[in-house]
């Protein structure tokens, strides 16, 4: 194993390797979802417009609060707030407003995460839900986190559509191999931070080869084996 | 140019500003009017850009896309956050408890975290539509369409266009 930068790696099954040069600035903070309470503060022409349309809607009666109707920026404040599995199968499905809303904010699809779908693996193509994500991203994917929501034909996709890429993290993605990870991170010439952990099928063959690769550009290696 | 006692006097109208010790009316659609302290007013967004505009501060801000009973609930939020700063970590849990406690009652009553959210986006408060929308996010999560429909009582629109993309979707998927 390669020494980089000011800190050891240690390999041990079941252990946490970290190699990460000083200077860079909280990497752990890269991968946040995007929490900022409004990204877009409310302007209050779209929030008049919001409110014609509701009013139009509303077709029960006028007592009748319709979340269907919340404003655009409202909108996209919670969608902010979930995870990409829940946008795509659950929140871009509920009513016609808020799925227009959703391809409407390029800013939604820059981080895109993917966590806590252990229980969906095995039921839905997660890597399939990954690659609609990124397609929302429009090429201007900078990080995206899957776990159990990659493999090596995501990893083609993204090397096709998200040049940007900065931060690549993939936990649990037993679809990951040597070779496709090879390929793809060619084509991340902005890489700044990469995770592969518990990708039993990548080893440090290719470990090496993301080294020579990605240079020292790449602030922060994160493998969990 | 500001004389000397302009400069003062725009000085310590600067100071009344920063130490929010106006009052300021707020009147909900009801028009029953609330009156809150400068500084609680401050916390939206939409009032603190009038008010720095030199909006009309003396005749009070009609607000007609907010209810009496909403109002009140955001005026309780804006006094919390507006009225004190948190200095020491009791002070600033206590306020964290408040929060927890506010959207608490909201998350039982989902028809009136449908009004605060608006008033919340209406006025521009940052902070409480942070937490209404974090509320609604948080029983969004984990459900299918159809458990949010039922969750927030939305009827179903979508057309069968969206149908036969969301079909696609899937089988891509």
């Amino acid at each position: 194993m390669r020494r980089r930068g000011s800190v050891a790696l240690e390999e041990a099954h079941g252990q946490s390797l970290t190699l990460q040069h000083t200077g860079s600035s909280s990497p752990s903070r890269a991968f946040l979802p995007t929490t900022s309470p409004n990204p877009n503060p409310p302007r209050l022409a779209a929030v008049k417009v919001a409110a014609a349309a509701g009013r139009r809607r509303c077709r029960r009666n006028m007592e009748a609060r319709n979340w269907a109707d919340l404003p655009l920026d409202a909108i996209l404040t919670i969608f902010h707030k979930l995870d990409h599995t829940d946008i795509l199968m659950a929140a871009d499905q509920v009513c016609a407003s808020w799925r227009r809303a959703a391809p409407d904010e390029p800013t939604l699809w820059r981080r895109i995460t993917m966590r806590g779908t252990e229980a969906l693996s095995s039921r839905i193509n997660l890597c399939g839900l990954a690659c609609a994500a990124v397609r929302r991203s429009a090429g201007r994917c900078e990080a995206f986190c899957g776990e159990y929501a990659g493999d090596d034909g995501l990893l083609m996709y993204l090397a096709e559509q998200a040049s940007c890429l900065k931060s690549l993290r993939l936990i649990s993605c037993l679809g990951v191999s040597n070779e496709g990870i090879e390929e793809a991170i060619k084509q991340f010439p902005l890489l700044e931070e990469l995770e592969l952990s518990f990708c039993d099928n990548v080893t440090y063959k290719a470990y090496a080869v993301i080294g020579v690769t990605c240079g020292p550009q790449l602030k922060c290696l994160r493998l969990i084996v | 140019m500001a004389s000397g006692s302009g400069a003062a006097a725009a000085a310590a109208d600067a100071e009344e500003k920063e130490s929010g010790s106006r009052m300021i009316t707020l009147t909900s659609n009801e028009g029953k009017a609330f009156v809150v302290t400068e500084a609680s007013a401050r916390q939206s967004a939409t009032i603190r850009s009038m008010v720095d505009d030199g909006g009309c501060v003396d005749k009070g801000f009609p607000l007609p896309n907010v209810d009496s009973k909403t109002l009140a609930r955001v005026i309780q939020y804006s006094d919390e956050h507006g009225n004190k700063e948190p200095h020491t970590v009791d002070e600033r849990a206590a306020l964290a408890k408040f929060d927890r406690d506010f959207i608490a009652e909201l998350d039982a009553d989902k028809a009136f975290l449908y009004d605060v959210t608006m008033a919340a986006n209406y006025l521009h408060i940052q902070g409480l539509l942070a937490l209404t929308t974090q509320c609604v996010a948080d029983t969004i999560k984990g459900k299918t369409p159809e458990e949010i429909r039922t969750a927030f009582g939305i009827e179903y629109d979508l057309t069968a266009q969206d149908e036969k993309e969301i079909k696609e979707e899937d089988t891509h998927a």
